[in-house]
């Protein structure tokens, strides 16, 4: 009598167990981990630290992440690029690739078909399709950046797997010296005198904990994150501490083109303080939260927003 | 039976359990406000003394009290009366201890609608009520009605077609929901919500579109505790004592699926409160549903303003959805009870 409710139990605990799964996986996109292959002497270390043995240059890349798709083009190797995840839309081009998927469930067949000679990986989250791919012996590297400043230290790791050290070196040079200019500017503002921000994913009110990537391009730009003491890189954020915090300025990376709205129909949204000074700013997702060659154009607008009058 | 005095006193302390743990509720929260700042905020919204208070209080700490807590906490009883009180008549009608509210497709149908709302990011609101938690409710009242006739045979609805028809539902919109995770990922953390249950961001428009489904719903219960004592005794006996058992059946089926209903379109899927309050508190004060269906409704709504506050204080300034406290404390009893009913002791 008491088999069918099991069952129903059980059910709905696969599928939480499922989701769950997929979720911090997602979450876990900005993790750490360490496989350790012994090192070859025409070896090159991924960010996940993995001996990568690369034979002569590579001329069919597929790229996981839209920041890979970025640098890749960027380095003007859009030509050799044969495959790209159902994100990668920058720049155009980009997006009239082949597409294999997204990076947490690829499509292996349509990988192993386009006989890439490289596959661009991000994270650490996938080390499952790693060694899957590897499986499938495909050259595979991956990219990882916890914080801004890896961005250049990607491109540059791109571009001597790629053959392109030159060129990516010359782009990560320059993004480092605007970067530096940025960073002087409002390194005039006194750290006590900075706004307070919160930058807002969802509805829910997810936002960017300490650890995460956003969290470093929100330090970067002047301003200091209220969910800095949060315990997790992607905190739900509560509504109780977000009035009592009060922050100077909300930011709201326009993922959803409604979410504007849904915040302000929020009970006692009116009532902030950044809302009531006309401090609530939108951005666009793609540029402050792809670790690529567009990242500082991310700061830059950030901090614009932040400090108008400092920031040119 | 037992005395009414036995009645009066377990239904007193339960009374005065949940005043106190609504207050503690509405004391506590990641923004810690003395307790006399609290009250004032309270009073100075209050006809007659309010007036004389205004301005004493800082309007933040007025807005955290009025408008975040207390409609959680209220919103947190009302949810967990609504499932104490349904589980406690599911577990009557299908004479098993491991019946919960959600056995015949409430929470599933619920999830499903819920789902479908996110993934199409429906913006139509309807008095100010999104239109994610009216799919939910709309999800939850179809997803009943359709077991409810595939378990149909003739004018009978057998308990054990229900139960399988109830799975079989189930499993079908599980899939549903699964499916929708897997296509709109970006959507994924408000899916979740929906699935792990929770309150951050519930206010009293959420209140007062659920309170009505779920009081008038749980009165319904109440007025059938007699016809559910009846049950105890098996549907022919119940019959035997001139009670349509498929007549009760109808009327429990539509209480339930409003009040659990209305309570999962507000607050997503709260797992283990319909499965262990009534259990428990059958333990503690026998199986007459005259005293037992109060108090388990009063022990919910107890039970989840803390799994609440729990879920809001444990790890500021985050939030935690407030299924995974219900089931952490929940989970453990289960097993008891898998264990118990193991050595053949029967609902």
């Amino acid at each position: 009598m008491n088999q069918p409710s099991l069952a129903g139990a059980r059910r709905a605990l696969i599928l939480r167990r499922v989701v769950i799964a997929i979720l911090s996986t997602l979450l876990a996109m900005t993790g750490g981990a360490c496989s350790l292959v012994a090192p070859k002497a025409t070896a090159v270390a991924d960010d996940a630290g993995r001996q990568v043995e690369l034979k002569g240059r590579p001329e069919r890349i597929i790229s996981m992440a839209p920041s890979n798709a970025e640098i890749l083009f960027a380095l003007g190797l859009g030509d050799r690029v044969v495959g790209v995840s159902n994100y990668d839309n920058y720049p155009a081009e980009a997006g009239k690739r082949e597409k294999v998927g997204d990076a947490l469930s690829p499509n292996f067949e349509k990988m192993v078909a386009l006989q890439p000679d490289l596959v661009l990986a991000v994270g650490t989250a996938q080390s499952e399709i790693v060694k899957k791919l590897e499986g499938y012996k495909i050259n595979v590297f991956i990219l990882n950046a916890n914080k801004v400043k890896d961005a250049m230290a990607d491109i540059r790791l791109v571009g001597r797997i790629t053959g392109t050290s030159g060129k990516a070196g010359q782009l990560a040079e320059a993004m480092e010296k605007r970067l530096a200019g940025v960073e002087v500017q409002v390194a005039s503002v006194p750290a006590d005198k900075r706004p307070t921000v919160f930058w807002v994913l969802d509805r829910m009110l997810y936002t960017v904990g300490p650890g995460s990537f956003i969290d470093d391009l929100i330090t970067l730009a002047g301003g200091r994150n209220i969910a800095a003491d949060a315990k997790q890189d992607y905190p739900q954020f509560n509504l109780e501490a977000l009035i009592a915090r009060d922050p100077d300025v909300i930011i709201v990376p326009l993922i959803d083109r409604t979410l504007l709205d849904q915040l302000k129909a929020m009970k006692g949204w009116d009532k902030l303080k950044a809302v009531k000074t006309g401090r609530v700013y939108t951005v666009d997702p793609d540029i402050v939260s792809r670790p690529g060659p567009r990242i500082v154009d991310g700061v830059q607008t950030v901090a614009k927003l932040l400090h108008p009058d400092v920031v040119k | 039976m037992k005395t009414r005095a036995k009645q009066a006193t377990v239904l007193g302390l339960l009374a005065a359990g949940l005043v106190a743990s609504a207050l503690l509720g509405t004391a506590l929260g990641t923004v810690p406000i003395p307790l006399g700042e609290t009250v004032r905020a309270i009073l100075s919204h209050l006809p007659l003394v309010g007036p004389r208070l205004q301005g004493s209080v800082k309007e933040t700490t007025a807005m955290i009290i009025l408008v975040v807590r207390l409609p959680r906490v209220t919103l947190a009883a009302l949810v967990g009366l609504a499932l104490g009180v349904s589980g406690t008549a599911f577990q009557g009608l299908f004479r098993n201890p491991m019946a919960d509210p959600y056995l015949i497709g409430v929470s599933s149908g619920a999830a499903a609608g819920a789902a479908l709302g996110i993934a199409l990011h429906l913006e139509t609101t309807v008095a100010t009520i999104g239109a994610v938690p009216l799919l939910a409710f709309a999800g939850a009242t179809a997803a009943v009605f359709a077991v409810y006739r595939l378990a149909r045979r003739g004018s009978r609805v057998p308990v054990t077609d229900l139960l399988l028809s109830g799975v079989a539902v189930g499993a079908l919109l599980s899939a549903l929901v699964s499916a929708v995770t897997v296509f709109s990922q970006r959507d994924l953390r408000q899916i979740v919500f929906w699935l792990m249950g929770g309150f951050s961001g519930r206010g009293w428009e959420h209140v007062i579109a659920a309170a009505p489904y779920i009081l008038v719903g749980v009165g319904i219960l109440a007025y059938h505790a007699r016809d559910l004592n009846a049950l105890l005794l098996g549907e022919e006996a119940a019959e035997h004592l001139g009670i349509s058992v498929e007549r009760l059946k109808r009327w429990l089926l539509v209480a339930t699926t409003m009040a659990t209903g209305a309570a999962v379109a507000a607050s997503g899927v709260i797992g283990f409160v319909g499965l262990v309050i009534p259990h428990a508190i059958r333990l503690i004060v026998g199986p007459d549903h005259r005293l037992l269906l109060p108090a388990s409704g009063l022990a919910g709504a107890i039970l989840l303003i803390l799994a609440d506050l729990v879920a809001r204080t444990l790890i500021p300034p985050s939030e935690i959805p407030v299924g995974i406290i219900t089931a952490l404390l929940g989970g453990p009893f289960f097993i008891y009870l898998l264990r118990r009913s193991r050595r053949g002791a029967g609902g």
